[in-house]
């Protein structure tokens, strides 16, 4: 029997552009299972990076339920949501969403800070982390002085540092050549082995499908199992 | 709360742009209101004070946006993201109350209660839906 981690109950999103009410994403259902890897093809402007805020807890859907290791995100405050981010799901937005004057260190360090990790702790954990991200010479570098792929790295050291059962990650790969992105998706994958996380991609480009065991296709709204 | 983010956010906020542009601010000011020592003068003073204070957000407000943004991200609770700016933008109150201390030690509550006031508006208008 497979372990569930994420259900989502016809799942429903507008938003109210010029005065009219849009339906960005239609009732959509799924369900993810532990250590899967799923990406989710789409275009843009389809409600991707939606749907994963929403699963992160970002923002609240209209309709629907989304229940992620057994808590229903629905139902929970603005509170109760953000210690799910500090725990349970860490996302890593397309812009990678570090603190680009603070040191791959420090970004690393925020969600240990924010677990209430002990100084000694944090200081194993981290350099851990960095090392099996393969970053840890970059240390005590500003985030500002690397290059994307790095970032990219740093972000998901951040995400990984607390290891999260849901990995979320928005467009991993899009400010990547094919060649840097390739070895982030490896790299996803290694986690995805090493720890049992589900990892759940977006992307508008196709390539990233023949990396994961569950894709997904949301056009206009609807998300359809391929 | 927690403690170490708020020193780093503190540590931050030192570190950006706006903080030297405040730094000079108060020493202009520091000099303008001992020199030129009148009720008109403190008057425009606290006024540009806050002005001084509005630009030098507006100054790192890619920072600010970037800091709040990561700090939902890692999970820390809203009214947590609320402290931490205002620990942001306190840190430059307090380098401006400097100059109202060495000149006019009567009108800092006055300049502290009407900063944080602006502080709030500040958030709820321009970061709250960062």
């Amino acid at each position: 029997m497979k372990d569930v981690v994420v259900i989502v109950k016809n799942l429903w999103k507008y938003y109210n552009y010029m005065g009219h009410r849009i339906a960005i994403l239609r009732g959509i259902n799924a369900t993810l299972y532990r250590a899967d890897i799923a990406c989710i093809y789409g275009p843009s402007g389809a409600g991707k990076t939606t749907f994963l805020k929403i699963l992160a807890g970002l923002e609240r859907p209209d309709l629907g339920e989304i229940i992620v290791e057994g808590y229903n995100l629905t139902l929970l405050d603005d509170d109760a949501l953000a210690t799910i981010r500090a725990s349970i799901v860490s996302y890593i937005p397309q812009d990678y969403g570090l603190i680009e004057d603070f040191t791959v260190y420090e970004n690393v360090e925020l969600p240990l800070l924010v677990a209430g990790v002990s100084e000694e702790e944090r200081r194993v954990t981290i350099l851990e982390t960095l090392k099996y991200m393969g970053i840890a010479e970059k240390m005590h570098t500003k985030v500002r002085y690397l290059s994307g792929g790095e970032k990219q790295r740093v972000a998901i050291a951040r995400a990984l540092v607390v290891t999260p059962s849901l990995l979320l990650a928005d467009e991993p790969t899009a400010n990547l050549d094919w060649e840097n992105a390739k070895k982030v998706l490896e790299l996803f994958i290694k986690i995805n082995r090493d720890f049992k996380t589900t990892v759940v991609m977006v992307s508008h480009d196709a390539r990233i499908l023949e990396f994961a065991n569950r894709k997904f296709a949301l056009y206009d709204g609807v998300l359809k199992e391929v | 709360m927690h403690y170490k983010i708020l020193m780093k956010t503190a540590k931050y906020s030192v570190t950006c742009n706006g903080f030297s542009y405040v730094l000079l601010y108060t020493l202009s000011l520091t000099l303008y209101i001992t020199i030129c020592f009148s009720e008109i003068a403190l008057f425009i003073s606290l006024l540009l004070s806050i002005m001084m204070l509005y630009a030098s957000l507006l100054s790192d407000r890619l920072s600010i946006a970037q800091l709040i943004n990561a700090y939902s991200i890692v999970g820390l609770k809203r009214k947590e993201i609320v402290a931490s700016f205002y620990i942001f933008a306190n840190t430059r109150v307090l380098v401006i109350a400097i100059a109202f201390l060495v000149a006019y030690p009567s009108i800092v509550i006055a300049f502290l209660t009407l900063s944080n006031t602006f502080i709030a508006l500040v958030y709820y208008f321009t970061f709250r839906r960062v």
